[in-house]
């Protein structure tokens, strides 16, 4: 039964230690902005009388946050958005984009890996393992000029949006910042605090409901894997192509020699990135777009010729 | 197979039915609201007379009308008008911009619920997130929702933590939420009343409110230039349902422009008053008595303790 339940979470064993780090870091993030606000009501008010300015880790959302109540964060794509719909550039929000900037620079695409609560979602759903006789969005492939515009179109029409309605689109309808803010709204209403409004919570379920169902459409019905993070999201491409560049963190190919060409790597991927032929067998790391540093590849290899970590050179 | 059809069209029919029954009772309502004419409009009410005794003592005053099949009682200040009060808080409420929040601060806010988090923390849950009721290119954007239960202390932690511009970083003095408007027939202190709880209660005291001392009570007012909209008033007032709302800019100025329906501004019926309690006693003792009435009976208020 558990395995079974197991095999249902996240596929074919074998199931390494970077799926279980990931998932791991992934709810706790999401539970820390799902509980940021029963502290106080809690834990500190019964005790003293007091207010408290700060009192979780991690608090707001995931389109911005204070992290260990000091380090400002804030979403580089919402800082986009924001300069379409207010039509400058707000210098407040620069420390905050900077925070992320330089913590993505270092570690690329890692955001919709690691942190992302949607990945999560979709990954529940979706199919693990890419067969031969699958369609060309299913299977592994290299991305085509074709395939790279469409996200950068989307980027493109969600900024124009912004600017048509003055409202951040993208940020509003997110489902990323709407799940977290989903669970914190759930939780504000099983509490009972008189901002807990059941419209929001709808609102927010909504959000991420939609991009779900969207997802989960577009891989059962057309044959799109991971549709919403390819061509939709902007955030994460936002990362993928310029972070993934040069950040240092990535999946690095040590020992070619060892590999055996069975291919795993290529079919498991999550992103559908031909890791094999594109990149193991010219002996690159792998600086794909798409990539995410779920370290699936890495998990799968049975002979252990790409590993994940820093890399500073090439 | 036939009576299982038969089954599903009688539910639906029964389904049909029961959604339209409301309606049916809705219509009926309007109707009887239409009956009251002029009287009735959505943010003010008239006292209609039940009991038989008030009835005559208010015909024998001179200041009954009958619509439809009702007895209202008139203004005895303005013979042609009925007398109507401001409903309370609970249906006549609105959702006011958080501190520091400009005209269009829904384009600079990135809906990241920060500020949320602070009010919440803070104790006090003033604000909450817009869903899709209204404008559903606002959701996620915050509201004061309900400032008659849970008023702005002006701590002015949301405006600390807003990573945007949306909420600016302005002293709390500075804050404008809305503006509070008092409702001279509904007040203690307009109708022989010595209360102040409102301006007890302000913040900042003697800033917004000022007094005119008489013989019939402590007449409040605000000035609306100065008034930060924080609610602390609503809950202080003695008046179920609050006789001082707090109200949006565009709100209070349509009001203060045609106030009660009379087709005079705020300042032209307080000057009404002013002068009906100078010049001509004898209406202004009926005037407050009145009010004290409907306040006493009809609101079931208490009256202030003296010296608040």
């Amino acid at each position: 039964m558990i395995e079974k339940l197991k095999r249902w979470i996240r596929g074919a064993p074998p199931r390494g230690k970077w799926t279980l780090a990931r998932r791991t870091l992934q709810i706790l993030i999401l539970l820390g902005f799902a509980l940021q606000l029963p502290i106080y009501f809690y834990a500190i008010k019964p005790t003293f009388h007091g207010n408290v300015t700060c009192s979780m880790p991690l608090e707001g959302s995931l389109a911005s946050s204070r992290v260990f109540c000091e380090i400002p964060m804030f979403d580089p794509w919402a800082f986009v958005e924001l300069w379409g719909s207010a039509h400058h550039v707000i210098l407040q929000t620069v420390i905050g984009v900077a925070v992320v900037v330089t913590l993505y620079s270092i570690l690329g695409r890692f955001f919709c890996g690691w942190v992302c609560p949607m990945d999560l979602l979709f990954s529940l759903f979706e199919k693990k393992l890419s067969l031969p006789r699958d369609s060309y969005h299913m299977r592994y492939h290299e991305a085509s000029t074709k395939e790279k515009i469409v996200p950068i179109i989307s980027m493109v029409a969600f900024f124009l949006l912004s600017v048509y309605f003055s409202i951040p689109f993208y940020t509003t309808i997110s489902p990323i910042a709407g799940t977290t803010k989903f669970f914190d709204e759930l939780v504000a209403i099983a509490m009972g605090l008189p901002g807990a409004a059941l419209g929001t919570a709808v609102a927010y379920g909504t959000f991420m409901t939609v991009a779900l169902i969207v997802n989960i459409i577009a891989e059962k019905v057309f044959k799109v894997k991971r549709f919403w993070c390819k061509y939709v999201c902007p955030v994460g491409n936002l990362y993928g192509f310029i972070m993934n560049k040069y950040s240092p963190f990535r999946i690095k190919v040590e020992d070619v020699t060892k590999c055996t060409r069975c291919n795993l790597c290529s079919m498991v991927c999550p992103m559908n990135i031909d890791v094999y032929g594109q990149y193991v067998a010219s002996m690159r790391d792998v600086k794909d777009y798409r990539c995410f540093h779920c370290g699936r590849c890495v998990e799968v290899c049975p002979s252990g010729v790409i590993k994940l970590g820093f890399r500073f050179r090439k | 197979m036939n009576r299982a059809r038969r089954n599903l069209l009688k539910g639906i029919l029964l389904v049909a039915a029961s959604s339209l029954l409301p309606r049916a009772s809705e219509a009926v309502k309007a109707l009887e609201k239409a009956s009251l004419g002029d009287c009735e409009s959505y943010y003010y009410e008239p006292w209609v007379l039940k009991a038989k005794d008030k009835i005559a003592y208010y015909q024998a005053l001179g200041l009954t009308e009958k619509v439809g099949n009702k007895v209202i009682v008139k203004n005895p200040l303005l013979p042609d008008k009925c007398m109507t009060y401001t409903k309370p808080y609970k249906q006549d409420h609105y959702e006011l911009p958080p501190p520091g929040a400009d005209e269009n601060y829904a384009s600079k806010c990135i809906r990241c619920s920060l500020c949320y988090t602070a009010c919440s923390n803070m104790g006090y849950g003033v604000l909450r997130l817009k869903g899709f009721e209204e404008n559903p290119a606002e959701a996620g954007v915050p509201v004061a929702f309900d400032l008659y239960n849970h008023p702005c202390e002006l701590c002015m932690e949301c405006v600390k933590v807003c990573p945007t511009d949306a909420l600016a970083k302005i002293k709390p003095e500075e804050v404008k939420m809305g503006i509070a408007l008092i409702d001279p027939d509904l007040c203690w202190a307009w109708n022989s009343g010595d209360c102040e709880s409102c301006a007890s209660a302000c913040p900042r005291g003697a800033e917004v409110f000022e007094f005119t001392y008489n013989e019939w009570g402590k007449h409040t007012r605000v000035k609306p230039e100065e008034c930060n909209g924080c609610g602390l008033c609503m809950r202080a007032c003695p008046v179920p349902g609050a006789a001082i709302h707090v109200l949006p800019r565009d709100e209070y100025e349509r009001r203060t422009k045609n106030f009660k329906n009379t087709g005079m501004t705020y300042e032209e019926y307080i000057k009404l008053i002013f002068d009906a309690e100078f010049n001509d006693p004898y209406k202004a003792t009926i005037r407050s008595s009145m009010n004290a009435d409907y306040l006493i009976n009809v609101r079931k208020a208490k009256r202030p303790t003296p010296g608040l």
